[in-house]
């Protein structure tokens, strides 16, 4: 009886260090996640490849499909 | 006897006193357990238990695509107990603690230093050293000297707080919204309720620790959390759109303007961008102009004055229009074209291209003047003077003149044909012009494509069509040709590329001042500004089949730079396509004549089969071609060293063996 009230209670801290691990890990993954996003958008990489002298494609890609006659 | 009776007087005194305070006792005790003993039962429970809130978690704001827009995220308030430092240790660490605050925060270290001297010399226990600071940040700083002693030694006091954060940043900040004590604006406030969720109630009792731990309650509620918002927002478009609006925006120190893309058979808003200029000549996100400013549109509205006029069959895109030497009067008022001398005798479909005022005031003036209301009631059935009905809150009403209002004059009619006297959005000009692009088939402009709870879908918004025809097929590809050539050789030719196609129309619109007083407190009356301008532009691309449509406001250019529509908006709708166009890729099929090869085939068999099987142990790679044999091994993670070329003769290592990444193996080969 006392032991299961006091697993009970030790369950519960369990669950608020693990809750606030997630808040931490999440703070974490959004507050990087806000760097890598900001890296991402292609203006900011327009600028930095500017000055190795990349600039936008005026020409889309071009898909190529190859099919191959069989004998 | 008397001694004996004094002290027996005494002990009376004494037992009387004693039966007193112990009737007080009792009677205390009486009232504490039974009188008030519920309010302390109460109290009690009180300090063990409590009805626990237990707050349900905000739903999330995605793009299209599944990038974050808007979440809520921990942030922290940085603050500095500085008196809780020891001398000794605050002199020795506080150059190094300022160095590593001034590498954080671009600020020079002898600032920190002084910063914190003062506050020791004012003993200061609540110095802020840094707001808002992300979670990574906060991490960074708790390692810092001095900080990393932690609050009582080190003074380090951290503040978390729940933020809304915005990863991409300050674009599309309008239309992504917010919902806090401001109010509810963009999608956040639109869908407020379906992202608030509902908190849960837990009855709670306390624990060692500072914790409380859930009892069964009847009255207990599981919290539903907030729903999340997938937008329609395309983040590369939006990202493109943004930057290529702030351009104009800041070369012709507008005022402010907007831009929107919309995917035209869905009716999905790919990209919107509302920028407004602050005193200091920086632009942001101010108000949803998109969504909300309904002004004049201008030239832009000629589309559809085009457009009645070819239904009804009065005229045709052949038709000449003499337009003169480029002023004629209209009641007295001067309609004036933007080509000094006119543009003379041209067809209607040139008078479009060229956005002549006089052609196409002389066009609507002829067969409506007797009769405005088909006109009126011809604009109205293309849906113009109706809300689109967007979830966004505060769209702005569009007006149409009706010919029995007070307010229409005699020169109403002719007005409405060049885009004067009415009043639209941008977003309800756009619809517009996507219907066109759409075959004539309105589509309500969305923001939302569905909503989520973790990965199940909730609510899925489909397109949703408003009006289903509003001019015929004839109509609509002799307006989209002609709209095409407007930027091919009309008002929009400095935009045309010839790697890929666009259509639509320019707009240049005078703004209307209203009645005021001037700074000496003269009365000027309501007036035409000849200084500022509406430049607008709106369209579609590519011209046949078209995908997308984009209109693009500007207002009030400066005007010495220019105020044209096609300068000041087109650039913006070209950049615009010119990324879409250039990230889509073409599809191009080729036919090779080439037979397959067994052998070929066999050989790559033989190494795929290899590369699966073999982990740990090392393969039989003599007979395999070289290229075939490194890959294999290099993918087991050894080190290959080879001598020759063609192929493998001997290996260094036994076919069979244990090997263990890293090994190094030598080839021959031949």
């Amino acid at each position: 009886m006392i032991t299961s009230a006091h697993r009970a209670d030790q369950k519960v801290l369990k669950i608020a260090e693990l809750n606030r691990l997630k808040r931490q890990l999440r703070a974490e993954f959004v507050d990087t996640g806000t760097t890598l996003m900001r890296m991402k958008l292609e203006s900011s990489i327009r600028d930095k490849v500017k000055t190795k002298g990349l600039n936008p494609s005026k020409t889309p890609p071009q898909k190529i499909k190859v099919t191959v006659k069989k004998d | 006897m008397v001694v004996k009776k004094g002290i027996l007087n005494k002990l009376y005194i004494v037992v009387v006193l004693m039966a007193l305070s112990f009737i007080v006792v009792v009677f205390k005790i009486f009232n504490l357990q039974y009188i008030e003993g519920d309010k302390y039962r109460k109290l009690s429970l009180e300090k063990t238990h409590r009805n626990d809130t237990i707050f349900a978690n905000r739903g999330n704001v995605y793009a299209a695509d599944g990038n974050l827009l808007a979440t809520s995220m921990s942030k922290f308030n940085i603050r500095m107990d500085v008196m809780a430092v020891k001398s000794s240790v605050f002199e020795r660490d506080i150059k190094a603690l300022s160095n590593e605050l001034s590498k954080m925060f671009k600020k020079p270290s002898s600032y920190f230093q002084k910063k914190l001297r003062d506050a020791r010399k004012r003993k200061n226990r609540y110095l802020l050293i840094a707001r808002n600071v992300g979670y990574n940040d906060y991490a960074k700083m708790k390692t810092f000297p001095i900080f990393k002693l932690g609050v009582f030694r080190g003074g380090f006091i951290a503040e978390q707080k729940t933020v809304r954060v915005h990863p991409i940043g300050k674009i599309a900040e309008r239309t992504v919204g917010y919902d806090n004590h401001r109010g509810g604006a963009g999608i956040e406030g639109a869908f407020a309720e379906y992202m608030q969720g509902e908190n849960g109630r837990r009855l709670k009792q306390k624990i060692a620790k500072g914790q409380w731990k859930p009892i069964n309650d009847v009255n207990e509620k599981e919290p539903i959390d907030g729903r999340d918002v997938i937008t329609t927002i395309d983040v590369n478009i939006q990202d493109i759109t943004h930057h290529a609006l702030l351009k104009q925006l800041e070369y012709f120190d507008a005022d402010h303007g907007c831009a929107v893309v919309m995917e035209v058979e869905t009716g999905e808003v790919k990209a919107i961008s509302n920028l407004g200029r602050t005193k200091n000549g920086k632009y942001y996100e101010k108000r949803n102009y998109a969504v909300w400013e309904s002004h004049e549109p201008g030239s832009t509205f000629k589309l559809a004055s085009l457009m009645v006029a070819l239904e009804d069959k009065k005229v045709d895109t052949s038709l000449v229009v003499d337009c003169g030497k480029g002023k004629i009067f209209v009641n007295n008022k001067k309609v004036e074209d933007s080509k000094r001398g006119g543009y003379g005798k041209i067809s209607l479909a040139r008078v479009f291209e060229v956005s002549s005022n006089v052609g196409i005031v002389k066009v609507i003036q002829k067969h409506y003047d007797k009769s405005p209301k088909k006109f009126t009631d011809k604009i109205n059935s293309f849906g113009l003077g109706e809300m689109t009905g967007v979830k966004i809150k505060g769209e702005g009403k569009p007006f149409i003149r009706d010919p029995k209002d007070k307010s229409w004059s005699p020169i109403s009619l002719e007005w409405m044909a060049w885009g004067y006297g009415v009043s639209l959005t941008p977003l309800q000009q756009l619809t517009f012009y996507n219907a066109v692009a759409n075959n004539g088939t309105v589509v309500k402009p969305r923001f939302v494509k569905e909503l989520r709870v973790g990965n199940k879908v909730e609510k899925s918004f489909d397109k949703i069509v408003l009006k289903e025809k509003i001019a015929s097929q004839t109509t609509i590809n002799k307006v989209r040709k002609i709209m095409e050539n407007v930027v091919k050789r009309g008002t929009a030719k400095n935009i045309y590329s010839p790697n890929f196609s666009m259509a639509g129309k320019t707009g240049t619109a005078k703004k209307w001042i209203p009645k005021h007083k001037d700074e000496n407190g003269k009365t000027v009356y309501g007036h035409y500004s000849s200084k500022y301008y509406t430049s607008s532009f709106a369209g579609f691309f590519p011209a046949k089949e078209p995908k997308y449509s984009c209109i693009v406001v500007i207002h009030k250019p400066k005007k010495e730079k220019g105020y044209y529509g096609a300068t000041v908006a087109a650039p913006v709708f070209k950049e615009i396509a010119q990324k879409i166009y250039t990230s889509t890729p073409v599809d191009n099929q080729s036919i090779s004549e080439e037979k397959e090869f067994a052998s070929i085939n066999k050989s790559y068999e033989n190494y795929y089969t290899k590369l699966r099987k073999y982990k740990t142990i090392m393969p039989k790679v003599t007979g395999m071609v070289a290229m075939d044999a490194i890959s294999l091994l290099e993918n087991m993670g050894l080190k290959v060293k080879f001598s020759g070329s063609g192929k493998v003769v001997e290996q260094s290592i036994e076919k069979g063996n244990k090997v263990k990444k890293g090994a190094t193996v030598y080839l021959k080969l031949s």
